[in-house]
């Protein structure tokens, strides 16, 4: 399995990473509605995930491995929290699109 | 560590007794929250508990940690205290309020003592999760909601950017923990590229959790959204608790490699201070001016990062942020008084206030011009020691720090001149403060003119 992985040069799964992650940077900064950019929040976070994967497989070192799992429990505790702020919101203003929300700045 | 298991503890209980007695649930609260921090004055100040100092390599409570465990529950006991009144008119859900400012506090603690990037990714998520909640905890105030989402999005944002920093720094140097990068690293001048990036991007997650410019433009809107008490906490604990980590993560892990992340650092703090104290001159709403004002501190506080390898950074830190942190708090017991009178948050509100309600004005002027840092306050002092710790590293941005103090002296003044000289308008008689808010508000009074009449107990702590 690890001969396998390790066919495919580090660097590789560095740009697959970064491209993935700056995807999901873009959609973070451009799209408005607010559960696409919750899904673009996750893209990141997975990203990050599929990097440490590879750097613990290259240096055959568990940490990083044990890293991506209190990601992913830290991403679904984040998702509950945000799905529960949309609901609140959508109750209030019929709507999950984050253009609508610009009242605070007088 | 004992702070730590007091303050969880105390959250559950805190969390179970909300769903039969809420009577109790302020003063279960305080209790637990002044255990804490006598148990932190005990390992500070006695001897020490002596065990459950530090955990497989995760953490380690030093000196450091204690002292600024300290600063934390303090604010958060004075912060609790105030709440009797502010959160009133919460019914079903007061227990989940107390309950989560206390584990949100347990995260600042873990802030102050990691020593793995595990667990400062832990600590940041279990100190943001729960904000994101009570940010968003009046729930059919659209500007509420509105505060969450925004501190949700730009939160978990930012903890994606920092992920991604500590996945390429354990990528160059194999493994979590600072003391091995930090040997890894050496003296810095054979980083090789994967690194740099990673600390680069550290960097810019960091400076979104402690809204440096020009990660910054969420902060406004989330501390005028937010319920008023809950603006306080993030305003005073998550800044302490994000400042004592971005200190802690370059002190121990990065210290060989400043040369590389020292000019990044300190354009991100001149600009930090020149845009928000320019920015707070026009502002016109009380809680907004706090949120740029607490900004411009958060460039201030930058220079102790600047410092780092210099003799006093880290206490000129604790200085500065516990000086910042017991103003803070004054400033907001006194807001919450005028809100709760007038409804508004604009600089009108506190028209006539001096005649009205001298005490209240009294502690909003004092605690204006401790974060103005007028010479005989507190304020100054901290200023002061943050000043001269850096001034040997960059002189060229004390000098402006300096000028950016002069200018934030304009936008305090203008609430004590709103307060003292302009004329009130409506004719409303002053509202009884209970005697919960009144202690609260004087025993931050009384901190700030014991650390202005004695610094050296404080500053020599750690």
């Amino acid at each position: 399995m690890l001969e396998i992985v390790r066919t495919v040069p580090i660097d590789y799964y560095v740009y697959l990473s970064t491209i993935l992650f700056v995807i999901g940077v873009f959609g973070v900064l451009t799209r408005r509605n607010a559960i696409v950019v919750l899904m673009c929040v996750e893209l990141m976070l997975n990203a990050v995930n599929l990097l440490l994967a590879a750097f613990s497989t290259y240096l055959s070192d568990a940490q990083g491995q044990i890293m991506v799992f209190f990601i992913m429990v830290v991403a679904a505790a984040e998702a509950a929290v945000g799905l529960g702020i949309l609901v609140s919101i959508y109750r209030n203003t019929k709507s999950t699109d984050i253009s609508f929300l610009d009242n605070l700045r007088n | 560590m004992t702070a730590l298991l007091i303050l969880f503890l105390t959250a559950i209980a805190v969390l179970f007794a909300g769903l039969t007695k809420r009577s109790l649930l302020q003063p279960l609260s305080l209790f637990g929250t002044l255990l804490a921090l006598g148990a932190t004055g005990y390992d500070l100040f006695g001897p020490g508990f002596g065990w459950g100092m530090e955990y497989a390599s995760m953490f380690r409570f030093m000196p450091f940690a204690h002292a600024f465990s300290g600063v934390a529950i303090l604010a958060t006991l004075l912060i609790i205290a105030l709440s009797g009144w502010g959160f009133r008119n919460l019914n079903s859900t007061l227990g989940d309020h107390y309950g989560l400012i206390l584990f949100s506090l347990c995260g600042a603690l873990i802030l102050f003592s990691f020593t793995n990037l595990t667990m400062l990714f832990l600590g940041i998520e279990i100190l943001s999760i729960p904000l994101y909640v009570l940010a968003g905890s009046r729930r059919d105030d659209l500007s509420s909601n509105e505060a969450a989402l925004k501190y949700f999005l730009m939160g978990s944002f930012a903890t994606g950017i920092l992920l991604f920093g500590m996945a390429l720094i354990y990528g160059a140097t194999a493994s979590f923990d600072l003391g091995a990068i930090s040997r890894v690293i050496g003296n810095g001048d054979q980083m090789p590229g994967m690194l740099k990036v990673g600390i680069l991007i550290m960097i810019m997650g960091l400076s979104f959790k402690v809204s440096a410019v020009p990660f910054h433009f969420w902060a406004p809107d989330v501390y005028q959204g937010s319920p008023n008490l809950i603006t306080a906490f993030m305003a005073t604990v998550v800044k302490t608790a994000g400042f004592a980590a971005f200190y802690r993560l370059f002190a121990i892990a990065f210290p060989g490699a400043e040369g590389f992340w020292s000019v990044p650092v300190a354009l991100v703090a001149a600009l930090t201070m020149t845009v928000a104290n320019i920015t707070a001159i026009f502002q016109q709403d009380f809680k907004r001016m706090m949120a740029y004002s607490s900004i411009s501190h958060a460039g201030y506080l930058l220079l102790a990062v600047l410092a780092i390898g210099t003799e006093g950074a880290d206490r000129a830190l604790l200085f500065y942020t516990l000086t910042y942190s017991l103003a803070t708090i004054c400033a907001f017991g006194a807001f919450i008084i005028v809100a709760e009178q007038t409804g508004n948050s604009s600089f009108e509100a506190f028209n006539g206030l001096g005649k009205k309600q001298p005490l209240v004005a009294a502690v909003l002027t004092l605690s204006m011009l401790s974060l103005a840092g007028i010479p005989p306050l507190a304020g100054f002092f901290g200023k002061y020691f943050l000043f001269t710790a850096a001034f040997a590293k960059y002189p060229w941005l004390i000098v402006l720090a300096v000028i950016n103090s002069a200018i934030s002296i304009y936008y305090y003044f203008k609430i004590i001149i709103a307060m003292y000289f302009n004329r009130e308008d409506s004719q409303e008689t002053a509202l009884e403060i209970p005697a919960g808010v009144r202690l609260a508000v004087l025993v931050g009074l009384a901190l700030i003119a014991w650390l202005t009449l004695a610094p050296g107990s404080v500053y020599g702590l750690i």
